[in-house]
C-alpha cells in the first residue's frame, strides 16, 4: 500500500465542488507534484491534508500508512506527522527564530521557557536545514529565502513524515532555490514523503519524482515525470475548450491612451517588481494581461493606476503627455481609474449603502461649493443601476449583503461615473457567478466600442482569451510575450511559466 | 412543513424590515434608553428631576460634553481618537480669558482668536497623525500633556476672574422673543428638509415615508420644541423656590455638574434681564450640532471621513486625500474644543489652569454611548448628543439621590461598558 492513498474525496463550496471525487497516491520517500490552473483545487486538497478543514467538512478518505485519517484540527494534524508551508509565511516576525520554531510547543518545565533548551534545540535544527544563522536572529531581519528554510526547520521539529510546500519558490533568488531543492532532496533520502506545489514546469522537472494533474476540482492523471513534456503537462492542466461565453467586439482602435516606456517598479526592500515594460494602449482597445500570480500583473496596474507607493522608474505618456501620478486621485483626475482584485478590501466600504459608495469616487460632479445635490446622486445611482443590472430593492441597501456580482457591478459603476478613459481591471470576474460574468464581459465589450481602453489582468485564460484584442503576458515583471491573433493557452502559460533564461 | 414554511417567511419579513431601518431603530433604542433613565430618576427623586429647573440645569450641563463629543465624532469616525480636547477646553479658556482680561481685547476679536488657535492647534495634531503617521493615540496623548502643560506654564497656577461681559457665552440666556423665532425657524427649515428630500425619492419612485409620517415628524419637533420653550421660561421663578436645587451640584466631583450653576445663573441674569428663555450655551451646542450634521451627511467632506473611517484604502483608491481630510478633521475638533473652552469658561466665570481635566473621556463616552464604533466609519451626531444627555441624566439624578462621587463613577463606568455590549451583540445577532 503506499504511503498516501487518497480515495475520492470531494469538496463543496454553497453548492460548487471544489473538488470532485479526487484519488490517488503518493509513495514513500517521493517529491511528488500537484499541477494545475488557479483554481483547480490544489489548494482545497492541502486544507484537507492537514487538517485545516475538519474531517466532517469533506466527502471521502485519505489513509497515512495504511490508516485512516480524520484529522479534526491542524494540531491533530501536526500530532501525525503532516506539515505545510504556504505560499505566505506565517512566522511572526517580531520574534527571534528560536522562538518561532517553537511556536506554541515551547520546552518548559511547568509553564516556564527552557531557553537553553529552546537555543540547543534550535540550533540543531538550523543545521539541519543548512542556515547558519543564530537562533536569537529577529526573523525581519532575514531574507525571505532564510525564512522559508526557517520554516522547513519548524515543520522538522515536528517529526514530519509528510511534508507539503506550496509555491515555496515564487519570492526566492535561484541560489535560494538551489539551496532548498538540495535540502528536499536530503530530506527525501531520509525518508519524508514531499508534496510540492508550484506553477514552474522547470522546478516541477528537476525536482519532482511523479506529477499528479487537477483541473476543475478533478483528478486528470499521475505521470511519471521522465514521461511527460512540458507541452503535455501545459495542455493537460488547461485542457478545455474555450465555450462561447465572450461576445468579442469588433476592433475599433482609435488613438494611443496610453504608453509606457521602460517602466519599472521597486518595492520597499529595492526589489524590482516591474521590470522595464513597455507598453501601448489604444482607445477602444481591451488589453488581456495574462501571468502567474505573484508575476507582476497586480503592481502594473497600481503603478499606472498611481496607487503603486514604492520607486517607479521610466516613462508613462497618457494622451501623448507625460505625466506621473502620485496618487489614484490624479490618476481619476486625468481619467485612469482601476477596479481593484479584491474588492471587499479595496473597493467597497462595506457597511455603507449602494449609494454611498457608487458615488465616492464622484463626489465632486453631484455637488457645489462642497455639498451634495440629493436628485442628483440619486438619479446617477439610479442611472447606473439601471445600465449595470445591479439588483437591489433600495439604494440604502449596504453593500454589505450583495451578492459577489452585484458587489463588483458597484465597483465598477463607481469606476464608470468618473467617465474614465482608460478603465483597469484586476481579476474582474472573480468568484462571480457566469450569469454576472457575462453582464460584465457585455458591458466590458460596450465600453470599448465607446472609445473607452481596457486592460485587463485575469488568471482565467479562456477569459482573457476571449474577451482580449490583444494579450500581453507577464513573467517575473518582464513582459514575456505579446500575441494579438492566434493565441491558445498553451502559448500564454508557456509564456508564463519560462524560467528567466528562456526569455 | 407548509406552517413552519409559513412563519419562516414571516419571520424574514420582520427581519426586512429591522434591516432596512436600522438606523432609526438604534436612534429609537437610545431615546428610548434616555427616556427610561428619566422616568426612573424622576420616581426616585419624587419628581424632582423632571422639574423644570433640574431639567434646564441638566441640559445646561451636558452642552460643553455634547459640543466636545461634535468634533469627537467626527474623529472617531474617520478611525481616529482625540484624547487632547479636555486639555484644548483649558488651554483655550485660559488663552482666551488671558486675551480678554489681561491684554484687554475686545471681545469678539478674543473669540476669533481662540477659534483660530483651536483649529490650528488640531490641524497641528491632525497633521502629526496624517503625515508623519504617528498614531493619533499617541499624537493626542502628547497634546494631553502639552497644552496642559502650557497653561500652567502661562498662567503660572492662577485663575483668572472674567468678567460679565463673557460670561454670557455660559450663562446667558435668549430672550423669549428670539428663542421664539429660533424655533420658529427650527421648524421651517425642518419641515423643508423633510419634504424636499421626500419629494427627491417620490421623483425617482423610491421608498418614502408617508405624507403622515413626515407631518408626523414635524409635529413632534414643534411639541418637543415648545415643552423645552415651556421648561426654560418656568425655570426662572423656581430657580429660588426649589430649596433642594441648591445642592445638586455640589456634591458631585464629575466635571459634569462641578460647575457653580447658580452665581453665575445670577450673574447672567444682570445681563440677560429677567426675559429669559433658551440658555445660550444650549443653543450654541444645538447650533453647532445641526451645521455638524449637515456637513457630515451632505458635504464632500462629510461623505470622505465616513469612507476613510470605513475602509481607508477603499477611499484612497476612490480618488480621496486621506492625510489632507484627517487633517481637517482634527482641526474641526480643535475648533469645537475652542468653543467649549470658551463656554466652559463663560459658565465657571473664571479659567483655571486644570480646567476640565478628563472630559476628552466623557466626549469618547458620550459619542460611545451613542452608537459611535470606535472602529471607525459608523456613527450619527445625534446619537452622540443623546450619549451626552445620557451621561448628564447619570450625574444629575445620582446627585439629587445623594449617591457619593465614586459610586456614581462606578454606574457610570458600568453604564458605559453595557452601552457598548448591547451594540455588539445586536450587531452579532445580524
Amino acid at each position: 500500500m503506499s504511503f498516501l492513498e487518497i480515495k475520492n474525496i470531494s469538496k463543496q463550496f454553497s453548492g460548487v465542488y471544489a473538488l470532485n471525487g479526487i484519488s490517488f497516491s503518493v509513495e514513500k520517500g517521493e517529491i511528488h507534484a500537484i499541477c494545475g490552473e488557479n483554481g483547480a483545487g490544489k489548494s482545497t486538497l492541502i486544507k484537507i491534508l492537514s487538517g485545516v478543514y475538519s474531517s466532517r467538512n469533506y466527502e471521502g478518505n485519505f489513509y497515512i500508512a495504511g490508516n485512516e485519517i480524520h484529522f479534526k484540527n491542524i494540531h491533530e494534524a501536526e500530532k501525525n506527522g503532516v506539515a505545510v508551508i504556504h505560499q505566505e509565511l506565517s512566522l511572526v516576525k517580531t520574534m527571534t527564530v528560536a522562538e518561532n520554531i517553537f511556536l506554541g510547543k515551547e520546552p518548559s518545565k511547568f509553564g516556564i521557557i527552557q531557553p537553553h533548551q529552546l537555543h540547543s534545540k534550535a540550533k540543531h535544527l538550523l543545521e539541519q536545514v543548512g542556515l547558519n544563522i543564530s537562533p536569537e536572529t529577529e526573523v525581519s531581519d532575514l531574507g525571505i529565502g532564510e525564512q522559508q528554510l526557517v520554516e522547513i526547520a519548524k515543520a522538522l521539529d515536528k517529526n514530519t513524515r509528510l511534508l507539503i510546500l506550496d509555491e515555496p519558490t515564487t519570492a526566492l533568488t535561484e541560489k535560494e532555490i538551489k539551496k532548498l531543492f538540495d535540502l528536499l532532496h536530503q530530506l527525501q533520502s531520509s525518508g519524508v514523503t514531499i508534496i510540492y506545489i508550484s506553477h514552474r514546469l522547470n522546478e516541477i522537472k528537476t525536482l519532482c519524482n511523479r506529477v499528479t494533474i487537477l483541473r476543475d476540482g478533478k483528478f486528470i492523471v499521475t505521470k511519471t515525470n521522465a514521461t511527460i513534456s512540458n507541452e503535455d503537462l501545459i495542455h493537460l492542466m488547461v485542457g478545455r475548450e474555450i465555450k462561447d461565453l465572450y461576445p468579442k467586439s469588433e476592433i475599433k482602435i482609435g488613438a494611443p491612451i496610453l504608453k509606457l516606456k521602460n517602466f519599472s517598479l521597486y518595492d520597499s526592500s529595492g526589489k524590482k517588481k516591474i521590470n522595464s515594460v513597455n507598453l501601448e494602449v489604444h482607445a477602444g482597445e481591451i488589453i488581456g494581461i495574462a501571468g502567474l500570480m505573484g508575476s507582476g500583473r497586480t503592481e502594473l496596474l497600481k503603478g499606472i493606476n498611481g496607487a503603486w507607493i514604492g520607486k517607479q522608474e521610466g516613462e508613462l505618456f497618457f494622451n501623448q503627455k507625460l505625466l506621473k501620478f502620485s496618487s489614484p486621485a490624479e490618476a481619476i483626475a486625468n481619467g485612469v481609474v482601476m477596479v481593484s482584485e479584491d474588492r471587499k478590501r479595496f473597493g467597497l466600504v462595506l457597511s455603507k449603502s449602494i449609494r454611498f459608495n457608487i458615488n465616492l469616487s464622484n463626489l465632486k460632479n453631484i455637488s457645489a461649493r462642497g455639498i451634495f445635490s440629493s436628485e442628483k446622486e440619486i438619479k446617477q445611482t439610479l442611472q447606473i443601476l439601471q445600465q449595470l443590472s445591479i439588483k437591489s430593492n433600495t439604494i440604502e441597501q449596504s453593500v454589505e449583503h450583495l451578492s459577489g456580482g452585484n458587489q463588483q457591478k458597484v465597483v465598477i459603476g463607481k469606476c464608470l461615473l468618473v467617465q474614465p478613459k482608460l478603465l483597469l481591471l484586476d481579476e474582474p470576474t472573480r468568484g462571480i457567478d457566469v450569469g454576472a460574468r457575462a453582464e460584465i464581459y457585455k458591458l466590458m465589450n460596450q465600453l470599448s466600442m465607446e472609445g473607452m481602453a481596457i486592460i485587463m489582468v485575469s488568471s482565467d485564460l479562456p477569459e482573457v482569451i476571449g474577451m482580449s484584442h490583444r494579450v500581453v503576458v507577464i513573467n517575473e515583471g518582464k513582459i514575456s510575450g505579446e500575441f494579438s491573433s492566434g493565441v491558445t493557452q498553451e502559448k500564454i502559460m508557456n509564456a508564463a511559466t519560462a524560467e528567466k533564461a528562456n526569455t | 412543513m407548509r406552517p413552519q414554511l409559513k412563519k419562516q417567511i414571516h419571520k424574514m419579513e420582520i427581519k426586512k424590515i429591522f434591516n432596512s431601518d436600522s438606523r432609526n431603530i438604534r436612534a429609537l433604542v437610545m431615546v428610548f434608553a434616555l427616556l427610561t433613565i428619566c422616568i426612573f430618576f424622576h420616581i426616585a427623586t419624587n419628581g424632582i428631576f423632571l422639574s423644570p429647573a433640574n431639567i434646564t440645569n441638566l441640559v445646561r450641563q451636558s452642552s460643553i460634553v455634547g459640543i466636545l463629543a461634535i468634533g469627537m465624532l467626527l474623529v472617531i469616525v474617520s478611525g481616529n481618537i482625540d484624547l487632547s480636547v479636555g486639555s484644548m477646553v483649558g488651554f483655550l479658556g485660559g488663552i482666551a480669558s488671558l486675551f480678554f482680561m489681561k491684554q484687554g481685547l475686545n471681545l469678539w476679536v478674543v473669540i476669533m482668536l481662540t477659534l483660530a488657535i483651536g483649529f490650528i492647534a488640531g490641524c497641528l495634531q491632525g497633521a502629526l497623525t496624517a503625515y508623519l503617521r504617528i498614531p493619533a493615540f499617541i499624537v493626542t496623548l502628547g497634546g494631553l500633556l502639552i497644552f496642559r502643560g502650557s497653561i500652567m506654564a502661562i498662567m503660572k497656577g492662577e485663575t483668572i476672574s472674567i468678567s460679565n461681559e463673557f460670561q454670557i457665552f455660559g450663562g446667558g440666556f435668549l430672550t423669549f422673543t428670539t428663542s421664539c423665532i429660533l424655533i420658529f425657524v427650527a421648524i421651517l427649515f425642518y419641515s423643508f428638509y423633510i419634504f424636499n428630500q421626500r419629494k427627491i425619492k417620490k421623483q425617482f419612485s423610491l421608498k418614502h415615508s408617508s405624507i403622515a409620517v413626515s407631518i408626523l415628524k414635524i409635529t413632534s419637533l414643534c411639541f418637543f420644541l415648545a415643552f423645552f420653550l415651556w421648561i426654560f421660561t418656568h425655570n426662572n421663578n423656581q430657580t429660588e423656590v426649589h430649596p433642594i436645587i441648591t445642592p445638586i451640584a455640589v456634591p458631585s466631583e464629575s466635571p459634569l455638574a462641578t460647575l457653580p450653576e447658580y452665581t453665575n445663573a445670577a450673574n447672567a441674569s444682570s445681563i440677560a434681564s429677567d426675559d429669559r428663555a433658551i440658555p445660550i450655551p444650549v443653543v450654541i451646542m444645538i447650533v453647532l450640532a445641526l451645521i455638524v450634521s449637515f456637513i457630515s451627511k451632505f458635504t464632500i467632506f462629510g461623505r470622505r471621513i465616513f469612507a476613510i473611517g470605513g475602509n481607508a484604502e477603499a477611499a484612497w483608491l476612490s480618488g480621496i486625500n486621506i492625510k489632507f481630510n484627517t487633517m481637517l478633521v482634527f482641526g474641526l475638533c480643535g475648533l469645537l474644543s475652542a468653543v467649549a473652552g470658551i463656554v466652559y469658561t463663560a459658565r465657571l466665570g473664571s479659567a483655571a489652569p486644570d480646567a476640565a481635566a478628563g472630559y476628552e473621556l466623557y466626549a469618547i463616552a458620550a459619542c460611545v454611548i451613542g452608537g459611535t464604533s470606535l472602529m471607525g466609519g459608523r456613527g450619527t451626531i445625534f446619537g452622540a448628543i443623546i450619549g451626552a444627555l445620557i451621561m448628564a441624566s447619570l450625574d444629575s439624578g445620582m446627585s439629587i439621590l445623594n449617591i457619593e462621587p465614586f459610586y456614581q463613577n462606578i454606574i457610570k463606568g458600568a453604564v458605559l461598558i453595557l452601552a457598548v455590549y448591547i451594540d455588539v451583540a445586536s450587531k452579532r445577532k445580524k
